[in-house]
């Protein structure tokens, strides 16, 4: 840079005539008042936001911005010498409240100046606005969300009554009268039978998955190197007969409810010895601190889920395009996402179909310090 | 008295239950097993007081009440903490008979000293199954005390 130039520029940013375009530049109003609360200055950003103009308000009382003017928050002798920042409830020409983000500071006089505090108020009314009703929408979730759980779990026990007649008397049908029924009304009957049984699965599997989060945790120190070696010989049967193959990397202890993440990793590794690719199965697991939260992978070598099936899994019931072969009423996910979010953390999947699948899981990290 | 005297008379059966597909169901399940019992079917609470005040009276008590937890009118928890608080047939065994698997459901029942707690199995065979293991515990296995 020259030196000329670097005159110039130096020279440009002494002009009061550049501070003035710059205040009024701004989005945010910036105002002075002294003592008494008389106006001294008013940037255009405030004649946006309070619809008075410089003219209408130098001279004029703060009070006419103020919500409640019996606020004494505007007193010279408020202020000590250090920056002042709050909230406060302001009101515009057309009488709407205004909710301003406010910083102040008390400057001596100079001169023909009074003592007078300098504010700059930032608008926020549209951002509490939206936070509120974000909040009220969180809360109206949670309330629906608990509503329906409530109903699933109700509905599904007062199913079980009925079912249960139907599934009994047709096998009881079926015990003493089969010799009396032809060809077609045996199997009538087997469809009846065949039927309830497959509901009544199904209803216990709901129940199974409502149960999950309806109860607070019992948050304790959970190893997840002995909750591995735990899933992997309850699996023991199958990971044999699946011929398949199960490393894990060390893991982290996370604060969280033992059986519930057992049964997280036990649905997770399932899922993978069921959805299996032709190749023997191979699954891996690693685990990565990223900040204050643990995140755990479950990579498998299997044929991969389809990207419409990747929100759809975790579903109670709706199972992946690729599960007609496979048993199991498809609730595995839905329970571990139940128990994840239960314990603040998240759950999901990616995958290139043909490659494998990864589900990950994150946990947060209440063990601050406690590494690997 | 022996087990065997006692035996000779028909071990009677309270039941408590509103639901005529299971009574039935009991029925089926008593047939099948073959202990000589007899079957008292009341299907709502207030009728269960009635019956049971009456058997304390006469001295002619019930061996066995099998009681349904969700009944019209009054709850079978309701039926069970009266009778169990009344001296003259407190001491009659009530087996609590419940679709529900609830934990609350099970322990009220036990806090309103049920003597038992069972859930009706979903399937028929257990069903079948788990009346005739709880007809031969409290007919075979048990002694009880004497009227």
């Amino acid at each position: 840079m020259s030196a000329d130039r670097q005159r110039r520029e130096l020279q440009m940013f002494d002009g009061a005539g550049l501070c003035q375009d710059l205040l009024d530049l701004i989005h945010d109003a910036v105002l002075a008042f002294d003592s008494t609360g008389t106006i001294l200055y008013w940037n255009q950003g405030a004649e946006r936001i309070y619809g008075w103009s410089r003219d209408q308000m130098l001279g004029q009382s703060l009070s006419l911005i103020q919500w409640d003017t019996s606020d004494t928050e505007h007193t010279v002798t408020d202020h000590s010498d250090a920056i002042w920042a709050g909230e406060l409830h302001h009101r515009d020409r057309t009488g709407a409240l205004l909710i301003m983000e406010s910083r102040q500071i008390k400057r001596d006089g100079l001169g023909d100046i009074p003592d007078h505090i300098l504010s700059i108020n930032r608008n926020v009314t549209a951002t509490r606005a939206l936070q509120m009703q974000l909040k009220a929408h969180a809360l109206e979730l949670e309330r629906s969300n608990a509503e329906l759980e409530s109903f699933a779990r109700i509905a599904s026990h007062d199913l079980r009554e009925p079912l249960r007649m139907i599934g009994s008397y047709a096998k009881l049908l079926n015990r003493r009268y089969r010799d009396h029924l032809d060809e077609d009304g045996a199997e009538f009957l087997d469809y009846v039978v065949d039927g309830a049984e497959r509901m009544s699965t199904m209803i216990r599997d709901l129940l199974h998955v409502a149960r999950f989060g309806s109860e607070a945790i019992d948050l304790q120190p959970v190893n997840l190197n002995d909750v591995l070696a735990e899933v992997q010989s309850d699996l023991a049967l199958m990971i044999k007969d699946e011929k398949a193959s199960i490393s894990v990397s060390e893991l982290p202890t996370v604060d969280g409810d033992r059986s519930q993440l057992r049964r997280v990793f036990q649905n997770l590794i399932e899922n993978s010895l069921k959805y299996r690719g032709t190749a023997a199965p191979t699954i891996q697991i690693d685990a990565e601190r990223l900040l204050d939260i643990w995140k755990i992978e479950v990579r498998d070598n299997g044929p991969g889920i389809d990207g419409d099936d990747l929100n759809r899994i975790f579903v109670p019931f709706a199972r992946g395009r690729r599960s007609e072969k496979v048993r199991g009423t498809g609730t595995g996910l839905a329970v571990a996402r139940k128990i994840i979010h239960g314990h603040g953390g998240r759950i999901w999947a990616e995958s290139e179909p043909g490659h494998g699948a990864v589900f990950y899981v994150t946990l947060p990290d209440r063990r601050q310090g406690d590494r690997i | 008295m022996n087990r065997d005297s006692v035996r000779k008379r028909p071990f009677e059966i309270l039941i408590v239950e509103d639901n005529p597909a299971d009574v039935r169901l009991v029925r089926e399940a008593l047939t099948e097993s073959g202990f000589n019992t007899q079957l008292t079917v009341v299907n709502d609470g207030a009728t269960a007081f009635e019956e049971i005040r009456k058997a304390g009276r006469s001295h002619h008590r019930p061996d066995l009440i099998l009681m349904d937890l969700h009944i019209d009118q009054t709850s079978g928890l309701d039926v069970l903490a009266e009778t169990k608080q009344d001296a003259g047939v407190g001491s009659i065994p009530i087996v609590m008979f419940s679709t529900s698997g609830e934990p609350e459901d099970i322990a009220a029942s036990y806090r309103e000293h049920a003597n038992a707690y069972v859930q009706k199995p979903m399937d028929l065979d257990d069903f079948l199954n788990a009346v005739s293991q709880i007809e031969s515990f409290w007919i075979a296995t048990v002694l009880l005390p004497e009227e």
